[in-house]
């Protein structure tokens, strides 16, 4: 093991640690450790993207008078200088532009994107669920796939029952019917499944990433005892 | 002055008969605790006064006689009690008493002090002997009282000073004009309150004097003793002279507002005032307190704390106001939450042991091959679109995640991305993440295979869009060394966050054939691809090390040595930690419950 691996692993073990020590709390060696990874991941992304992003999509091309790529270019360099007249107190109404273009053209993506890459082959498979071909199988009736279509169908329903439920009941104080509460739990209970697998998602990701992190501190005590 | 023990009246010290009832006085003239007839050895009996007299003529012939000492004998009357008389010899000094020592030495401090003495003492023991000592020791006692109340109201007076108002013309206070000012509607019903105000007391103060106080004064009075005074019932007394300061007082009669009000607000001074008016008009109070009353109570606080209400209230919202403005612009400030100690204990220790087991289990438990399950549905389908690949393909491969979960990720992919090297497969490595193009590194010396070179696809959501849309290789959107989409023959997704997933199922998704995208993740995104698979938008998928170690099986890949043990511990101890919440949740709830029952 050379001696920048030996400066490096302990560095790596010093910041470990303090990112462990907030187990006690929110203390001055977490907040120290945190700073130190948004500085480096901040610097490092900006160093990034004036490399891969500014020099070589809005220098370059302004740099080729005359061509369609100077011309082009001149759009976003616009954009830009009036993004950074927002640091002028009386100019911060002309940096409105480019974020309503940004933001606008993000929203409207967005909603495209999710009609047509969601909420469309969602609501499509469902109903695929229920066809013909699918709940026959060699000319008999397949029973399994029929109780799963319609405990997914059932599913959906509960859960947009439980989403209007709570929305209506936030407006008014009115009784719902009997029927209504209970399709309403059935959804609050999908509901409940669902976030309870996601934490367990999330509680494995983080468990996975502290064991890595565990392991290493091992490989790396025994390598720096082994010489 | 000396008591009568009759009738408690004071008297001359050399009377020898009180000049109210008449009782003789002489018995006065004793010293406490001498019995006149039992005497002393020598001296059989001591008279006061003949004491008082020799101390006198001690006093004349101090300088020939340095110490003398009085032979008193025994005196029936004071009048002879020059006879009995006589200077001691130097040679009697041995046998004089110590009482009389102490007698002649304060003698010679004060005048008559022996005299003054005797005869208090002696008027006290005597009128504790009469009938009326009852009385006696309750006036006594109410005198007392009213002069510790007239110097506690003479400190409050001294204490409040009161400042005169500034007056407009009309001679209208200033804070009753604000208050007017406030409330027009209550104006007409202020005139009459500041007469009150200032009215009140006074009229209840000559209501007394005029009604109350003389017939109080006739009850509280023995029928005996006003019979033996009549020169203090005819002298121009304390109760003529209150009457005219009363008089004088009396600037606003209201006679329907004072006497109620100090009926209300005095309920325990009105059984008092007829006793201890006697004492008051000795003392000289009764105007005093009249002018107390009259600053001290208004008849209209009421109303007046109503406005100051108002005022004060309008003060605060001007005071809110004015920090309203002043804090316009400025940042909130940290909101400071009380923590507890406590959770802050229990969150450490339930960390520490998460760590000690995980570490015990790294450390000491040997690692095994986890027991194989039947394979996911979506990991198959992944290993079947994986195994389609044939020499000479082409597969981009988006490495999306960040270092957190680089050590999951690496371990999921690397032995996939080595299979697909071995066969011959050609990747072309693409990310989005700044942090893709150093973790690229290591996963290809995790995979063990030749490093490369990373493309950049900059703008997030609408990037992926561009380079879905990208018909032509020419756009300056998109990195040059990415091809369309669709020349891909796999996209092979590298993921931890559901958004990158749902950008590039939603973005290029639609714009894509069926099956082209593959998808290995972490295990928090497991529920989130599901329905994406169902819906046939998903060629096939692997989330979190368990899936991915199948997949690697079935593809042939040997896996790096996955701590699984390690793995398994820390999912028990977050079971166990789960079930020991829910138990004592449940406990704090069924305490709650019954705590609420006994109240209901």
């Amino acid at each position: 093991m050379n001696p920048m691996d030996i400066v490096l692993g302990v560095i790596g073990i010093a910041l470990s640690v303090m990112i462990f020590s907030y187990l006690l709390g929110d203390n001055f060696f977490f907040r120290v450790a945190l700073y130190i990874l948004v500085g480096v991941s901040s610097g490092y992304a900006a160093a990034v993207l004036v490399l891969k992003v500014i020099i070589p999509r809005l220098i370059e091309p302004l740099r080729e008078s005359g061509t369609d790529a100077f011309w082009l270019g001149l759009v976003p360099l616009a954009l830009c200088l009036l993004l950074a007249l927002m640091l002028v107190p009386r100019t911060v109404k002309a940096g409105t532009l480019p974020l309503a273009f940004l933001a606008g053209t993000a929203a409207a993506i967005g909603v495209a994107g999710i009609s047509r890459g969601t909420l469309a082959p969602q609501l499509l498979a469902i109903v695929n669920r229920f066809s013909p071909d699918l709940l026959r199988e060699n000319a008999v009736a397949d029973w399994g796939g029929i109780v799963e279509a319609f405990f997914i169908l059932f599913g959906v329903i509960s859960v947009l029952f439980y989403f209007h439920h709570r929305l209506s009941r936030r407006s008014a104080d009115a009784q719902r019917p009997l029927l209504v509460e209970g399709i309403s739990g059935v959804g609050q209970v999908f509901l409940g499944i669902s976030f309870g697998m996601l934490f367990v998602g999330f509680y494995s990701a983080a468990l996975t990433a502290l064991i890595a992190r565990i392991v290493w501190l091992k490989e790396f005590i025994v390598a720096l005892l082994a010489g | 002055m000396i008591l009568c023990p009759h009738c408690g009246k004071e008297n001359l010290p050399v009377a020898t008969r009180c000049v109210h009832c008449g009782e003789d006085l002489e018995d006065l003239f004793r010293i406490e605790g001498t019995d006149p007839d039992a005497g002393l050895p020598e001296e059989q009996d001591i008279s006061v006064s003949d004491l008082l007299q020799a101390f006198r003529q001690e006093d004349d012939s101090q300088a020939e006689k340095p110490r003398p000492v009085i032979s008193i004998g025994k005196t029936p009357e004071p009048a002879a009690s020059e006879e009995t008389q006589s200077v001691t010899p130097e040679g009697e000094d041995e046998q004089t008493p110590e009482w009389l020592a102490r007698i002649r030495k304060r003698a010679l401090q004060e005048e008559d002090a022996a005299g003054e003495l005797s005869r208090k003492i002696n008027a006290m023991e005597a009128s504790r002997a009469e009938e009326h000592q009852g009385r006696v020791d309750e006036e006594f006692a109410n005198w007392i009282a009213r002069i510790r109340e007239n110097a506690r109201r003479e400190n409050l007076l001294a204490a409040k000073p009161a400042e005169p108002s500034p007056e407009s013309e009309e001679g209208v206070p200033e804070w009753l004009r604000k208050v007017r000012e406030l409330q027009p509607q209550d104006a007409e019903q202020d005139q009459p309150s500041e007469e009150t105000i200032a009215g009140f007391s006074i009229e209840a103060s000559a209501q007394e004097a005029e009604q109350g106080d003389e017939p109080a004064l006739e009850q509280s009075e023995p029928a005996e003793a006003l019979a033996a005074n009549p020169q203090e019932e005819s002298e121009p007394g304390a109760v003529p002279e209150l009457e005219s300061e009363s008089a004088e007082l009396v600037l606003h009669p209201d006679e329907e507002a004072s006497p109620d009000a100090r009926a209300d607000e005095e309920p325990s001074e009105g059984p008092k005032t007829p006793e201890l008016e006697p004492v008051l008009e000795e003392l000289g109070l009764t105007a005093e307190v009249g002018a107390l009353d009259l600053e001290e109570k208004p008849s209209s606080s009421e109303e007046l704390s109503a406005d100051l209400l108002l005022l004060r209230k309008q003060k605060e919202n001007a005071q809110m106001l004015m920090t309203l403005i002043g804090e316009e612009g400025k940042g909130l400030p940290p909101a400071k939450t009380a923590r507890e100690a406590s959770k802050g204990w229990y969150r450490f220790i339930l960390g520490a042991f998460l760590l000690l087991v995980l570490a015990a289990v790294i450390v000491f438990v040997p690692e095994a091959r986890p027991i194989k399950f039947e394979n996911p549905t979506p990991a198959v389908a992944l290993k079947d679109a994986l195994n389609a690949l044939e020499s000479g393909d082409t597969v981009l491969v988006v490495q999306e995640y960040q270092a957190a979960t680089s050590a999951e990720m690496e371990q999921m992919s690397a032995p996939v991305l080595r299979a697909l090297e071995e066969r011959g497969v050609k990747l072309q490595f693409l990310t989005t993440h700044p942090n893709g193009l150093w973790l690229s590194a290591n996963l290809m010396d995790a995979a063990d295979i030749p490093a490369r070179e990373i493309s950049y696809l900059a703008g997030g959501r609408l990037g992926v869009l561009a380079a879905a849309l990208q018909l032509d290789e020419s756009s300056a959107a998109v990195p040059g060394a990415l091809e369309n989409l669709e020349n891909y023959t796999l996209i092979l997704l590298l993921e931890d966050s559901q958004a990158d997933i749902q950008n590039w199922i939603e973005q290029a998704g639609p714009w894509l054939k069926a099956g082209k995208l593959g998808i290995l993740a972490s295990s928090q995104n497991a529920a989130l691809l599901l329905p994406y698979y169902d819906a046939g938008q998903l060629a096939g998928y692997a989330a979190g090390t368990m899936e991915g170690r199948v997949l690697a099986d079935a593809l042939d890949a040997p896996t790096a040595g996955a701590p699984s043990r390690a793995y398994q511990a820390g999912l028990l101890v977050m079971i166990a930690v789960l079930l020991l919440g829910m138990i004592i949740k449940a406990e704090a709830d069924s305490n709650a419950r019954h705590q609420k029952e006994p109240e209901a």
